[in-house]
């Protein structure tokens, strides 16, 4: 290489590292400063100790820890242009002293890091405990009764998730589910109390466990309300009083009294019964009533014969008052047989 | 045009360095799909350990170190160059922020496309050269002599001799540019 080229090349470099050197700012500054910092972008030695970085000794400089966030660097008092939102006083807060732990300069570096990243971290561990002071309190239905203690719930790094414990809240707030969580508006819920609690668990809705016990007793003669009655041929001519034969803790096995039948109904065996009469010898001739022969509790054994159905019971059945197992008989159906003797024995 | 020029010398030179500009804004491009910047912030250390590596061939050539295979140094300085050159390719990604940086990053540019051509007239030297190869068998020389031998004679070719000319001020230039980085980088990190 011809000495002349060599010192062409070490010329403009040499020019270079002028250039460097005199106008940093253009050739090796990292983008442009913020608007606060433009009076000494020149300066970097302003910002920056050589082969150390920007030090919050220097930050600190101008940037006085006791009037961050009320006062600007020339001492005029920060008002906010939103005037519901207040200056917010932190930096005095602050554990240590570690401005770009949060802040940076530079436009070109901006995508490396997040402006104004925060970390809870650097406060003082009396001040973690005050949220408030920095923080707005939510004010929405669920946070009206809540502590000033965000942590109960939340945590540092972000509002949600949050975690709920109704173990925090005291025993007249834990009763007023409603203050917080909605109603269902279904039948079911529409009639009960508010006492969620009383069916549902605070850690989820559902399995619920429901106690009749705890109706009133109106409302438990009143099983439609909740329930749905059978449309089946059992329940068709059935009153709305379920209980009666069935209980609250099951529908099944349920126990049917023929005596709480009213006496029309009673006669009519074949509407809850099989649909006809038993089609053989016996039974063909025989009337539709079925109680002449058979009674309610089951149908063997039945009194009479073949072709002797139609004659009506006589005492000698058993005694009078009772079934041939000796069960007590309605008074109706006594009655009945009474007079039903007592017209035979005139004719 | 000469088809044996095209296939051997213009598609293969022009794939090349295309490769390393697409290679560069695809590497660019991912980190920022991936939210991954802050790596391509660091890939100018490993780019630059490559390149300084390929420089050990530089070194042989000129005597100053003794050890080494110059054929097997040579593919490293090429390869080296090339992969070390992607990696700063991808760290500089398309920020214009400030003017050394961006000089430096021209200078590589530059000096990869002068080794590229290098490259190239290396090829052709050797092509020239084999005929020689003939020349030393019939003198009846070793194999491994005659490699050496050709491989000299092809680096001092003529044509090489010229193009060299115009590569050492470029790389040095480059050389001089990225200290010059390195050094302000150096100067103004954040050391934490």
């Amino acid at each position: 290489m011809s000495r002349f080229v060599k010192t062409l090349i070490w010329l403009n470099l040499g020019i270079l590292a002028a250039l460097a050197i005199n106008y940093a700012h253009l050739m090796i500054s990292p983008g442009p400063v913020s608007k606060g910092h433009s009076e000494i972008q020149t300066d970097c030695f302003a910002c920056h100790t050589p082969f150390v970085g920007a030090t919050a000794r220097k930050c600190i400089t101008c940037h006085k820890v006791a009037d961050i966030g009320l006062k600007t660097t020339k001492g005029k008092v920060i008002v906010k242009k939103d005037v519901k939102k207040k200056a917010v006083a932190f930096h005095q807060m602050l554990s240590q002293q570690n401005c770009t732990g949060c802040h940076t300069d530079h436009k070109g570096i901006a995508i490396y890091r997040n402006k104004y990243k925060f970390s809870h971290d650097l406060l003082e561990h009396k001040a973690l405990e005050k949220c408030s002071s920095c923080h707005a309190k939510p004010k929405d239905k669920v946070h009206e009764m809540a502590s000033e203690k965000c942590l109960t719930c939340h945590v540092q790094e972000k509002w949600k998730p949050a975690t709920f414990k109704h173990e925090n809240l005291t025993k007249a707030v834990l009763e007023k589910c409603t203050s917080c969580h909605k109603r269902p508006t279904d039948k079911l819920h529409k009639q009960v109390s508010p006492k969620c609690g009383l069916c549902h668990l605070t850690e989820k809705w559902k399995p619920a466990t429901f106690k009749h016990e705890l109706l009133p007793k109106v409302e438990l003669e009143k099983c439609s309300n909740c329930h749905k009655l059978p449309t089946d041929r059992i329940h068709e001519n059935a009153s709305q009083k379920c209980g009666q034969c069935h209980k609250t803790e099951k529908w099944k096995p349920a126990t049917f009294k023929h005596e709480l039948l009213p006496r029309s109904e009673l006669r009519q065996c074949m509407t809850c019964h099989m649909r006809s009469k038993p089609d053989d010898n016996l039974h063909r001739n025989s009337s539709d009533r079925c109680g002449n022969c058979h009674f309610t509790n089951k149908w063997k054994p039945a009194k009479g014969g073949a072709g002797s159905t139609s004659r009506p019971l006589s005492r000698s059945s058993g005694s009078f008052n009772t079934s041939p197992n000796n069960e007590q008989l309605p008074q109706w159906y006594l009655d009945e047989r009474k007079k039903r003797l007592d017209r035979r024995r005139n004719n | 045009m000469d088809k044996t020029l095209l296939r051997e010398e213009i598609v293969p030179f022009i794939g090349q360095f295309s490769l390393l500009l697409v290679g560069s804004y695809v590497g660019d491009l991912v980190l920022h799909f991936l939210h991954l910047q802050w790596v391509g912030r660091w890939l100018g250390i490993p780019g630059s350990i490559l390149i300084i590596l390929s420089f050990l061939y530089s070194l042989r050539k000129r005597k100053i170190i003794k050890f080494g295979n110059p054929k097997f140094l040579l593919k490293m300085h090429e390869t080296l160059t090339w992969v070390g050159s992607l990696l700063v390719l991808v760290h500089a990604g398309i920020h214009f922020n400030t003017i050394l940086p961006w000089l430096a990053t021209a200078g590589l540019m530059l000096n990869v496309l002068s080794g590229m051509v290098g490259q190239r007239l290396l090829h052709r030297s050797k092509v020239h050269l084999l005929e020689m190869e003939e020349t030393y068998r019939l003198k009846g020389m070793s194999k491994t002599e005659i490699d050496q031998e050709i491989f000299w004679e092809s680096v001092t070719y003529d044509l090489m001799t010229k193009w060299r000319v115009i590569h050492f001020p470029i790389s040095l230039a480059f050389t001089v540019l990225a200290l010059g980085h390195i050094l302000t980088i150096l100067m103004f990190w954040e050391w934490k």
